[in-house]
């Protein structure tokens, strides 16, 4: 369970979370929409332990989190089989061989694999954003924009994994400015504006 | 955990080089103007060698320094550093320790063409100034690592770093200069010993701060 009591956030006295409120139950995958600059990023920055909160209080149960942000949040200059190693060894997840190599295979980059990361195309590192969190062990996925640059094999690749995570009841938070597909992949949505959160509706 | 940001922080630099090959090449640039500047009929530098081997190393620990958080602003790939459970002081920690290791495997090239150029004589006891040379790479590191992080997020992060770095290091440097100026003029450790517990005092000091506030300092 991930609860959010009141939380506010500002930068250079802009309020941009004001006093936001909600719980997330396990299993739950919820959609967070909104529009530019309303705070989604940030929310979600914070919930991570990036960004530090104003005020509020955010108590959780969950014993791992996965957090991928909008840019890659990778080492450009270590080759993406590296990188996935590296981020696996910092959240204590042991990693099998044969499994990592067959996710490079599925997500089409098995021929990107040693290469610097630096030179893949957007798309390809979103791909491998979507690679991570299928390799890792995790009980809450912060996700922010996961189809942003996917070609529509990515995209397609994207939604059977993603049903699949509903399927096992893991729980899911994620950004996504298209508001139909948020609603065929949620379970439940959220509208930031204005630094309030104004609807939570049960889909 | 250590190990592993360690590791990172090493692959990183090794494989760019861009930090290790900017530094030494700089390092070999001032061995050089240094050569052609003091030149003298003895042709001996023994009397200003120590400065002239703090400042080289100075200014090279600063062009490594201004990279060291660069490689984390690409692709923002230090959020995931900072959204793993990993202690923030621990980050702290594997970039002050790696930058140490760069700056002395650049020290370890620059200081054969440093003895050759400058015609200078390997003093007895050397694991006395390869101890001092341990202990002022150490502390320049230490605060370095710490003011790189704090000025990572600020546009001038290029600027901030050396305009705050210099003055602060002063002690630093004046410690390192005459702990090495007793110890190539072959004094007994005793005469140049509180030189050597200044650079031990700054480095609990300044590496009790950095472990701790380092997490306030990485915070957006």
């Amino acid at each position: 369970m991930l609860e959010i009591r009141n939380l506010k956030k500002s930068f250079f006295h802009q309020p941009v979370l004001d006093g936001i409120s909600f719980s997330i139950q396990e299993g739950d995958s919820v959609s967070l929409t909104g529009p530019n600059g309303a705070g989604k990023t940030t929310l979600l920055k914070i919930l991570s332990g990036i960004t530090s909160k104003d005020s509020g209080e955010i108590m959780q149960s969950f014993k791992s989190f996965l957090y991928l942000g909008h840019a890659p949040g990778i080492y450009a200059g270590l080759s993406p089989v590296e990188n996935i190693n590296l981020i696996a060894n910092l959240h204590h997840c042991a990693l099998d061989s044969q499994r990592v190599d067959k996710a490079f295979s599925d997500f089409g980059l098995a021929n990107h694999k040693y290469e610097a990361s630096r030179v893949l195309s957007q798309g390809m590192l979103q791909r491998l954003k979507w690679m991570l969190a299928s390799l890792m062990d995790w009980e809450l996925l912060l996700f922010d924009e996961p189809y942003s640059a996917l070609d529509e094999e990515g995209q397609s690749l994207a939604g059977t994994l993603f049903q699949s995570w509903k399927g096992e009841r893991k729980t899911i938070l994620f950004v996504d400015h298209n508001t139909e597909r948020s609603q065929k992949l949620s379970s439940r949505q959220f509208i930031l504006q204005g630094g309030l959160l104004e609807e939570d509706s049960v889909l | 955990m250590i190990m592993v940001l360690i590791k990172k922080e090493l692959l990183t630099e090794l494989r760019a080089k861009e930090s290790f090959v900017t530094m030494a090449a700089f390092s070999m640039v001032i061995i050089v103007s240094f050569a052609f500047t003091f030149i003298s009929p003895s042709g001996r530098f023994m009397e200003m060698a120590p400065g002239m081997f703090w400042i080289m190393v100075l200014f090279t620990s600063v062009l490594g320094l201004q990279r060291s958080f660069a490689y984390e602003s690409e692709f923002d790939a230090f959020s995931a550093i900072l959204s793993a459970p990993v202690d923030r002081g621990e980050i702290f920690l594997a970039k002050w320790i790696s930058g140490s290791i760069v700056l002395t495997m650049v020290e370890t090239i620059a200081i054969v063409p440093f003895i050759l150029f400058l015609r200078i004589e390997i003093p007895a006891n050397l694991l006395e100034g390869i101890g001092i040379i341990f202990l002022g790479n150490t502390a320049i590191m230490c605060l370095g690592s710490f003011l790189s992080g704090l000025a990572m997020r600020s546009r001038l992060s290029n600027v901030l770093v050396p305009i705050l770095l210099f003055p602060l290091l002063s002690p630093v440097i004046i410690a390192s200069v005459k702990s090495t100026t007793g110890w190539v003029r072959g004094l007994p450790i005793g005469v140049w010993e509180t030189w050597v517990f200044i650079l031990v005092s700054f480095i609990v000091i300044f590496g009790l701060l950095g472990y701790t506030l380092f997490a306030h300092i990485t915070e957006e």
